[in-house]
């Protein structure tokens, strides 16, 4: 085996992760080759080094800290969220009324459109509640004709 | 090892507030023991705990409570260190072992603390896609399985970067370890 093989299975063998038959083959090297102990010596101090844990304690209060501050932002959310559910219901508001003031403004509604007869009825419903009508006329067929008015003429007249 | 059941992982998942409390009993000390060796000061360590577990919570979302927690956990702790990280090197840095401090402490503990100020040192000459993988099977105690979910990469790739990591951490341990043991002896000055 060659040393650098067994570098590969010293850090395999730090790290848990070794196979049976390579730490074997492993063993075998190390008890013929005075370089790879050393090495092995260094990689498990190595290794252990970084085992190690660390100095400091975790400093006390930390979670109730971390727990503190989500709370506070859950809450900060929950007010940025009402704030804005409040801003969007205004907004539409505001844009329902606006719609209702400049719809009628730009876009008017047409005049009612009526056809000749019904002028001609509400005339003689007008007339009639006036009591300006003579007994009979109120049933009476509005015609140009009797008023020396020609048909090819009355057709362009109400 | 202090390990998360599925209940606790779809309460915090919904938020609850008590179970973010569990989450961070349990997994604090992994988690400050590797912001100690990334950032080496306590205060360092114990601001990159609480951003982890903040930004965990606030992705809690993303969380699929299916599946296993720590790979998905260490995951969003590992962009905040680094990201806490190039932050920091924008920023200079001074020694983190300040001779007042120096003075007052024990013998044993200034040991100590010289010891993990070099595999600190030695971590930092580790690159990066290597040191997160050793932090994470050192430090997280995670398997090579869960490490690769945490990272998006096989289960291959993990033992190859963890085997290369770890042969270059040894190499740059000793760097350290000799450099000490000649300004002690009074070798090499300053």
């Amino acid at each position: 085996m060659k040393c650098a093989q067994a570098e590969k299975w010293l850090a395999e063998k730090a790290l848990g992760l070794i196979t049976p038959v390579s730490a074997a083959a492993l063993a075998g090297h190390l008890a013929e080759c005075p370089d790879c102990r050393r090495l092995a010596e260094e990689m498990t101090a190595a290794a252990a080094a970084l085992r190690e844990p660390a100095a400091a304690a975790v400093p006390p209060f930390l979670a109730d800290r971390i727990v503190q501050l989500a709370r506070e932002r859950q809450n900060q959310a929950r007010r940025m969220h009402s704030g804005i559910k409040w801003l969007t219901a205004l907004a539409g508001a505001a844009a329902v009324a606006a719609f209702l003031f400049l719809v009628p403004r730009y876009f008017p509604t047409p005049a009612p459109v009526m056809s000749a007869e019904e002028v001609l009825k509400a005339y003689s419903d007008d007339f009639s509640a006036l009591g300006w009508l003579d007994e009979g006329e109120e049933n009476m067929t509005f015609d140009y004709g009797n008023y020396g008015i020609p048909e090819e003429l009355s057709q362009y007249m109400i | 090892m202090t390990t998360l059941g599925p209940d606790m992982a779809a309460r915090f998942k919904a938020g609850d507030l008590a179970a973010l409390r569990q989450v961070v009993e349990a997994y604090q000390h992994r988690l400050f023991g590797m912001g100690m060796k990334l950032f080496g000061k306590r205060d360092e360590a114990a601001d990159f705990c609480q951003d982890a577990f903040l930004r965990a919570f606030e992705k809690r979302k993303t969380y699929d409570a299916a599946r296993p927690f720590e790979p998905w956990f260490f995951k969003v702790a590992l962009n905040v260190g680094r990201a806490k990280m190039r932050r920091r090197r924008e920023i200079p840095m001074g020694d983190d072992l300040p001779e007042g401090k120096v003075d007052a402490r024990g013998e044993e503990d200034l040991l100590q603390e010289e010891s993990r100020h070099r595999v600190r040192q030695a971590l930092a000459r580790v690159k990066p896609k290597y040191r997160e993988s050793l932090l994470l099977r050192f430090d997280g105690d995670l398997s090579l399985k869960e490490i690769a979910k945490a990272l998006g990469i096989s289960e291959g790739t993990v033992k190859s970067r963890l085997n290369r990591g770890l042969r270059a951490f040894q190499k740059a341990y000793v760097r350290e370890v000799k450099g000490y043991e000649m300004c002690a002896s009074g070798e090499v000055v300053g």
